[in-house]
């Protein structure tokens, strides 16, 4: 606790340091809202900056960043259905049908609440037992559980979104299909690219995230106006009632639990949280059908677990030296700017510095509740301006967005393709957001999976060897067999009955 | 039976399965660290693909009959609507891909202003001052955050004029 109070007295005991946390908080809320233009971006061009600042405030720019920024695309996500980040597509699902319903003061409100929750949680968490929880998920967490933990999340996300369970895992393959576009995770040889060089790299899933959900629901609003069945959303700055969130508590324990248990592994981080926790409340749910058609609970899960990784990942970083993703990779630079390395020793030679980056967390996190609220009396009022010309203005922000991720304008056409993909797709029934799982868990999916055979010789009963692994392997099989059971059923049934 | 529409959703998933499955053959050379090589993980989601296809098809037929037997018509048959829908329609999904195609040779600066009055007109504005207003409005927006607050290097095109006038603006603005 003493450390805790000395850290929280280095970061508000000088202005500098005030400042920068205050810069980054909102610096890390505003790029985050921008698609295509992450907290990533800020960070990149920070990142020479931070050699001119003392260690500690450089860290503590990043760790602030990192919680304001996976907060920050929520809010286009559930105003706009144009997620920020990967990690905010789950909030759209319910989120964005809950702004259509006039109710999106409520799911801004929730979103607020939920990552705010979500990250303090996780950064108590994360100052009470760093070095042993990370010590423990490396040991405990190599390639063959990894593959089964993505495994059971696309076994449950199958079941997710789509018109019938068999529409589900078609959207998923075909996720996984475009993930394998490019040079192969082991050996290097080149599939599906065609001889074409933008190929190689593969499909970036930024450009078809925005084209799956920005372009393609700018379409479908469209269509709406052509066929003259468009209706503006209605503006409410209701905010979530403590009965509704008391109702959701369960819902929002399972989520912290999820995101910190996927925030620490290294690569998975808050995407895989996100959409976990969104799954997850689906799976849990006594009418999964409400799901998709705005669902607080949906828009709560998937907002508590991805904040709540964000404490979870630091801890790798600095008990380890393991970067999770890519900001954290971004902080290991700041580290060797200022001649550290992260790991055991910093928390020896550094103590000092490790207290101010939790404490920054800490309240990075308390502050989003605070600016949050802000915001959903504020932002929401964009909903008032009329469809057509919000329209031209998201297309826009989706292609500089879809540009500026590698200046190349064959994302920008990548975007455009997918949002007519995804268009079609949406009124055939197919789960946009299935595919783009599969995108996003196909290439982490195959690549563990081929590390894992090499480690177990290629064996699948040495699953048995390792209890983690296995037990995830069970539920994913258990959830397809009883998924794939009733929909084989449902069409019986339903013909009895009728 | 199935409906037009579900024939063609069979049909498409099948030849796309068919086609990736053959494509495999061009890389599947042997991996000596990796058993499966690279094509072993597109095989395997590629017969998943045809299992659920098959699924998606048996749940097709079973419903059908159901419907045919309560006298009720296949959904998503036969609509015919107003020319002027399949107009706007027609704009709606081919403006954007159009604007993508022409953004590297006319570049960001041109175009763009161009693209926003073209979509707006499309959409069904039809007031003109409201058409410049918001067309200027997003497009100052757009280029004072990326352009000068976020140097963000947009495309500026590659041919005469086009790329002088994008560097001429972009001189003005930043």
């Amino acid at each position: 606790m003493e450390n805790f109070i000395a850290g929280t007295l280095t970061l508000f005991g000088n202005t500098t340091s005030i400042l920068i946390f205050v810069g980054g908080l909102l610096g890390g809320m505003v790029f985050g809202a921008i698609p295509g233009v992450s907290m990533l971006t800020l960070a990149a061009i920070l990142l020479p900056f931070t050699g001119h600042l003392s260690a500690t405030d450089g860290i503590m720019l990043f760790s602030v960043i990192y919680c304001a920024g996976v907060f920050g695309g929520a809010i286009t996500a559930i105003l706009f259905n144009i997620p920020g980040a990967p990690e905010n597509a789950p909030t759209a699902f319910d989120g964005y049908p809950m702004t259509r319903k006039g109710m999106a003061g409520k799911a801004v409100g929730a979103a607020v609440l939920c990552s705010a929750f979500g990250g303090t949680c996780s950064a108590l968490l994360m100052m009470s037992a760093t070095a042993l929880i990370a010590n423990w998920a490396i040991s405990a967490f190599g390639p063959p559980e990894i593959f089964a933990l993505v495994f059971f999340g696309l076994a449950v996300a199958s079941s997710v979104g789509a018109e019938t369970l068999w529409k589900g895992w078609l959207s998923v393959l075909f996720g996984l299909m475009l993930a394998t576009v490019g040079l192969d995770p082991v050996g290097g040889i080149e599939r599906y690219d065609f001889d074409v060089p933008y190929l190689l790299a593969g499909i970036h899933f930024i450009p078809t995230i925005l084209g799956f959900f920005a372009v393609a629901e700018v379409i479908v609003q469209m269509e709406r106006r052509a066929k003259g069945t468009y209706e503006s959303p209605k503006v409410s700055l209701d905010f979530p009632s403590f009965v509704e969130f008391w109702r959701l508590k369960f819902a929002v324990l399972r989520s912290v639990v999820i995101g910190f248990f996927c925030g620490i592994l290294p690569g998975i981080g808050a995407v895989l949280a996100a959409f976990m926790g969104y799954n997850e409340a689906v799976r849990w749910s006594k009418d999964p059908s409400k799901f998709g058609k705005g669902e607080l609970e949906g828009v709560v899960s998937s907002e508590t677990a991805n904040n709540a990784a964000t404490g979870a990942a630091m801890i790798p970083l600095l008990a380890l030296g393991l970067p999770g993703g890519a900001l954290t990779a971004m902080m290991i630079g700041v580290f060797q700017m200022h001649d550290m390395e992260p790991g055991p020793l910093v928390f020896i030679n550094s103590g000092d510095l490790i207290w101010v980056v939790f404490a920054a967390m800490f309240f990075a996190n308390l502050s989003i509740f605070f600016l949050g609220w802000l915001q959903t009396k504020t932002v929401v009022h964009l909903l008032r301006i009329p469809f057509h010309f919000l329209a031209p203005a998201i297309l826009m922000m989706a292609t500089v967005g879809a540009y500026a991720i590698r200046g190349l304008t064959v994302d920008v056409v990548v975007m455009f393709i997918a949002g007519i993909v995804g268009f079609f797709l949406r009124r055939s029934g197919y789960s946009v957001a299935g595919i783009v799982l599969g995108i996003i868990l196909g290439k982490i999916g195959e690549q563990t999976f081929a590390q894992a055979m090499q480690m177990l010789y290629y064996d699948p009963m040495e699953y048995l060897q390792r209890p983690i692994g296995l037990v995830l392997l069970i539920a994913a099989g258990v959830t397809i067999v009883v998924n794939v059971f009733r929909a084989l059923r449902a069409p019986v049934v339903a013909a009895r009955q009728g | 039976m199935l409906t037009r529409g579900q024939l063609f959703e069979v049909a498409f998933w099948l030849a796309f399965a068919l086609a990736a499955f053959a494509l495999t053959y061009q890389f599947n050379t042997d991996i000596e660290i990796y058993e499966f090589g690279a094509y072993g993980w597109p095989r395997v989601v590629l017969i998943v693909i045809v299992l659920a296809v098959l699924g998606q098809l048996y749940h097709d037929l079973l419903t059908n009959r159901r419907a045919r037997t309560a006298g009720s018509e296949a959904a998503g048959e036969g609509h015919v609507r107003d020319p002027a829908y399949y107009v706007r329609m027609g704009t709606a999904l081919g403006l954007p891909p159009l604007y993508a195609l022409l953004l590297q040779p006319l570049g960001f600066y041109v175009l763009t202003p161009i693209f926003i009055a073209a979509f707006l007109y499309a959409a069904g504005e039809r007031r003109w001052p409201w058409l410049l207003g918001v067309t200027a409005f997003i497009y100052v927006f757009l280029v004072l955050v990326f352009a000068r607050l976020l140097y963000v290097g947009l495309p500026t095109g590659n041919i005469h004029p086009f790329y002088d006038i994008s560097n001429w603006l972009l001189v003005l603005i930043r």
